[in-house]
């Protein structure tokens, strides 16, 4: 029997996962697929918002500002990147001004500090790409950018070191109600609890109807398309680059990552598939069409990747943040779009408030502290040599790219939330991430995930379920063990 | 950990052996870094026949051809390899920083080849929409897993790209039992040499589809097929044609692009239309004492070219360190008519010897005239049967030819 169950490893079920892990109480985090995040946080701009955005009032527009002051700290904490670059919203005529006004006035209300209006002349000399027809700008300088993959797992990781369990590859089917708790079913087992916390991101709704099939709730997935540029396009911008924004959201942006790279997009296109995430022409050029709005000399030469991401929107207007009859003790974090990655350290806190009015629990005396080397290429020259002392394999580099260690490699299928993947591999050390996009490394790694796991070349997969990287039989054939 | 040597060359393919051969003549001391965990290069895993006509007068496999240049170098006690070695940095004033499983390396060089080779373009550079399953490969990688590796990436396959690679790649599978669906051509013309197309395609009746292309990928885990669409006469898909295609696997042979990040990195102006560092008959960049050969300075179609280049490098390399170089002048080259492309791009005076300059066409053409001038004023001209983008034109031009030029240009006309 556990204490809470939290279905999803997304980044606000990792966080709540975390912080949950700090207290007298057991914690099981189940996942559907084979790594995290899977969902809509592992492909989305990137982005910590000022908070300008949602409506006052709102939980969206409370948990963002509170979310991005909690930022710093956290990404500190979790050895997570995270650059304070500020943000412009751009407004190029005197309709799109009085929208600009708005915003800074609801910016004010949802306590967003330090808002300034910009003119043209300002603008131009901070961010000489921007194109020559903007008026007016608003500037936000706590906008920031982070890396959400590595929030996530690092913070998943951080709750396993205290104490949670995790399991992946197990997709939540049923859910009863029992005299203690909760049953919960799962395609290849069954578990026992007291609370349930739903972080099922995309199918959220689905759990919800899993308890009550009538509950007018219905996520209504939208689809958003990217295009990712070379490193060398890095001095593009410096900050974020919005558009004014419309009904349909924020719009594209053009962005640096905290990797180095420029992200352009995305879409916004209401789809019916929730597993649809596949781009477009039509998509990729309306990206490129409303980019070259904002920076009419974007260099498209350079694009390395393009992707697209789901976002969990949904009928309810706001966060859908709470308990529904009949089913008390299961709270559910449903329809959590933009700005969610923002959010989420705040909804982290919410759920730990939740649970305390329930129960009295009991915060442990002896947190660990998230402790991994995360990057080799980051570390001083001092640090590469003794790592390179205790382990020559330190010295060994995979990924010419991106400059990736065999040893990062190997510590990253060797961790508390062990990468079994090439694409959980990617996701962790940015190996395969840089401009070859794996096309050297690929093979490598695949043999390191052989080795380390034991298991033979062909039963590798890009992302898990059936994605073989391999896909042949009938060559050599005494290589390859049965795959059924 | 610090290093000093005369000559460093990056990168250990046919243009670094070479290169280092013909330095190592004259004594210097050379130091070669080199990524993977052979020497070799790319020729590891080109284990077809067809390298070293030119060169040797002989037909090699790539690794024969390679193992000449490994087994020559063992002969020089002044030649020192280092493997798994990854240059991370360079400096302005040649201080090389390179990783290697000893530890991190401080390296002072009076000169350095870049001999870095070619990566492949991918799928993320030419934007082709759909979803992102596994079974998406560049040729190259396929090489390696079938060649070097032993294992098989799909088995029904469609090949994008005529390039080489890709050509004998789609011979190579079907030998493998593999699937061959064919091979898909954007261009009216294939990207790959004609010997190929008939060895590869021709030979195994495996279809080439020109003017076509990859509009759209599916499949959710693994690939399971792709749209096809013709293409207009701009290169436009005609997306009304598209038709499906069933596969479990899309290599892409799309073309190299030189590596030279490390050259970018300080600053060296590169060609945007070779995308190698422009260069003089010495193979010298705009900034002296640093060479560049092979594929990092123009993607070559025959390894024979590509060792010459290191040869020319190496020797350059040498007379620079010992002051055997005295530019008075540089002259500019330029090109016109059907030329995409040539290397040298730069003339330094005075010319004292023979000068081999490399050029592509944009276009094929029959009965092609290339002609030298200068100011306008015609100086030679060479005659040409036939020209292909896909085969280099390579011309040795004697010095008098060549003398006191202010505005040599090359053009190719019919």
């Amino acid at each position: 029997m556990e204490d809470v169950i939290i279905i999803g490893g997304g980044v606000v079920g990792s966080l709540i996962a975390r912080e949950l892990s700090f207290y007298e109480i057991s914690v099981l985090l189940l996942e559907k697929e084979e790594d995290i995040p899977m969902g809509s946080t592992k492909a989305n701009s990137a982005i910590v918002h000022a908070g300008y955005d949602p409506l006052p009032g709102t939980l969206k527009a409370k948990t963002n500002v509170e979310g991005n002051r909690l930022y710093k700290d956290l990404c500190e904490k979790l050895k997570v990147p995270f650059k304070r670059i500020g943000a412009y919203v751009l407004a190029f005529n005197d309709d799109e001004l009085k929208t600009l006004l708005e915003l800074k006035e609801r910016g004010k209300t949802n306590g967003v500090s330090e808002i300034q209006i910009l003119k043209r002349e300002e603008i131009l000399k901070r961010e000489p790409n921007i194109n020559e027809e903007v008026k007016y700008a608003l500037f936000f300088p706590t906008s920031g950018i982070t890396n959400p993959f590595l929030l996530t797992i690092h913070a998943l990781e951080n709750a396993i070191e205290n104490g949670a369990k995790v399991k992946l590859r197990e997709e939540v089917i049923g859910i009863e109600k029992k005299d203690m708790g909760y049953k919960v079913i799962t395609n290849k087992s069954e578990y026992y609890c007291k609370y349930i916390i739903n972080c099922a991101g995309i199918n959220a709704d689905k759990i919800i109807h899993l308890l009550d099939p009538d509950y007018p709730f219905t996520i209504t997935p939208r689809k958003g398309e990217y295009l990712i540029l070379d490193k060398k396009a890095q001095n593009f911008v410096k900050s974020t680059i919005f558009h004014v924004p419309t009904q349909k959201g924020k719009g594209v942006l053009v962005t640096p990552t905290v990797d180095g790279n420029i992200l352009l997009g995305p879409t916004a296109e209401n789809i019916e598939d929730r597993e649809d995430k596949s781009t477009s022409h039509e998509g990729l050029s309306e990206v490129k069409e409303k980019v070259k709005k904002l920076t009419p000399n974007a260099p498209f030469n350079l694009v390395i990747n393009i992707f697209s991401g789901i976002r969990a929107s949904s009928t309810y207007k706001d966060f859908f943040v709470q308990e529904i009859p009949e089913f008390k003790n299961i709270l559910h974090f449903a329809g959590i779009d933009s700005p969610g990655l923002t959010s989420a350290p705040s909804l982290a806190k919410m759920a730990v408030e939740w649970l305390k009015e329930k129960e009295n629990i009991k915060r442990k005396k002896n947190i660990k502290d998230f402790e991994k080397i995360i990057s080799f290429k980051e570390l001083t020259e001092e640090e590469k040599e003794n790592l390179i002392k205790e382990d020559p394999r330190w010295g060994h580099i995979i990924c010419r790219c991106e400059h990736v260690s065999e040893m990062e490699v190997r510590n990253a299928i060797n961790s508390p939330l062990p990468a079994r993947t090439l694409e959980a591999i990617k996701k962790r050390t940015r190996a395969g991430m840089g401009r070859c996009q794996g096309a050297f490394c690929s093979y490598h790694i695949m043999k390191i995930l052989s080795e380390e796991l034991e298991i033979p070349m062909n039963m590798i997969t890009l992302r898990g379920g059936k994605s073989f990287l391999l896909n042949g039989e009938n060559k050599v054939r005494w290589k390859y063990a049965k795959r059924s | 950990m610090q290093k000093e040597v005369d000559i460093v060359i990056i990168g250990g393919g046919p243009a670094g052996l070479s290169a280092s051969i013909s330095s190592a003549e004259k004594g210097k001391s050379i130091l070669i870094l080199e990524r993977n965990e052979e020497l070799g290069g790319v020729l590891n895993q080109c284990i077809h026949p067809g390298f070293g006509l030119i060169y040797f007068k002989e037909e090699l496999t790539g690794p024969e051809y390679a193992y000449r240049f490994i087994k020559e170098i063992e002969k020089y006690p002044n030649i020192e390899v280092w493997l798994e070695t990854m240059v991370v940095d360079i400096t302005n004033e040649k201080e090389i920083t390179a990783i290697n499983k000893d530890g991190i390396w401080e390296i002072k060089t009076k000169a350095i080849i870049f001999s870095t080779g070619c990566r492949e373009r991918t799928r993320g550079n030419l934007q082709i929409p759909g979803t992102r399953p596994a079974g998406i490969y560049t040729a190259g990688t396929a090489q390696r897993l079938v060649n070097i590796e032993g294992y098989l990436p799909g088995e029904k396959i469609l090949i994008l790209g005529s390039g080489d690679i890709g050509l004998i790649m789609a011979r190579r599978l079907k030998w493998e039992g593999a699937e061959v669906i064919g091979v898909i051509e954007k261009l009216p013309y294939p990207g790959g040499l004609t010997r190929n197309l008939v060895q590869c395609l021709e030979d195994y009746n495996i279809p080439l589809y020109l003017k076509h292309t990859v509009v759209e990928i599916l499949g959710k885990d693994r690939v399971e097929g792709v749209y096809i669409a013709p293409v207009d006469d701009y290169g436009n898909p005609i997306m009304d044609n598209k038709r499906f295609i069933e596969c479990d696997t899309l290599l892409l042979s799309v073309g190299l692009i030189p590596e030279n990040d490390l050259l970018e990195n300080i600053n060296i102006p590169l060609d945007p239309r070779t995308q190698g560092p422009y260069v003089d008959q010495y193979l010298s960049t705009l900034k002296e004492g640093i060479f560049s050969c092979g594929n990092s300075l123009l993607v070559n179609d025959l390894v024979d070219y590509v060792t010459l280049q290191g040869i020319l490098a190496g020797k350059s390399a040498v007379r620079y360190i010992n002051n055997e170089i005295n530019i008075e002048k540089r002259a500019h080259i330029e090109i016109d008519g059907n030329l995409r492309l040539v290397v040298p791009q730069y003339l330094s005076y005075p010319i004292l010897e023979d000068i081999t300059f490399y050029f592509r066409v944009k276009e094929p053409q029959k009965s092609a005239i290339l002609t030298l001038k200068d100011n306008d004023k015609r100086i030679k001209e060479w005659r040409f049967p036939v020209v292909k983008p896909a085969e280099m034109i390579v011309i040795k031009v004697k010095p008098e030819f060549l003398r006191d030029m202010e505005n040599p240009k090359f053009s190719m006309e019919g």
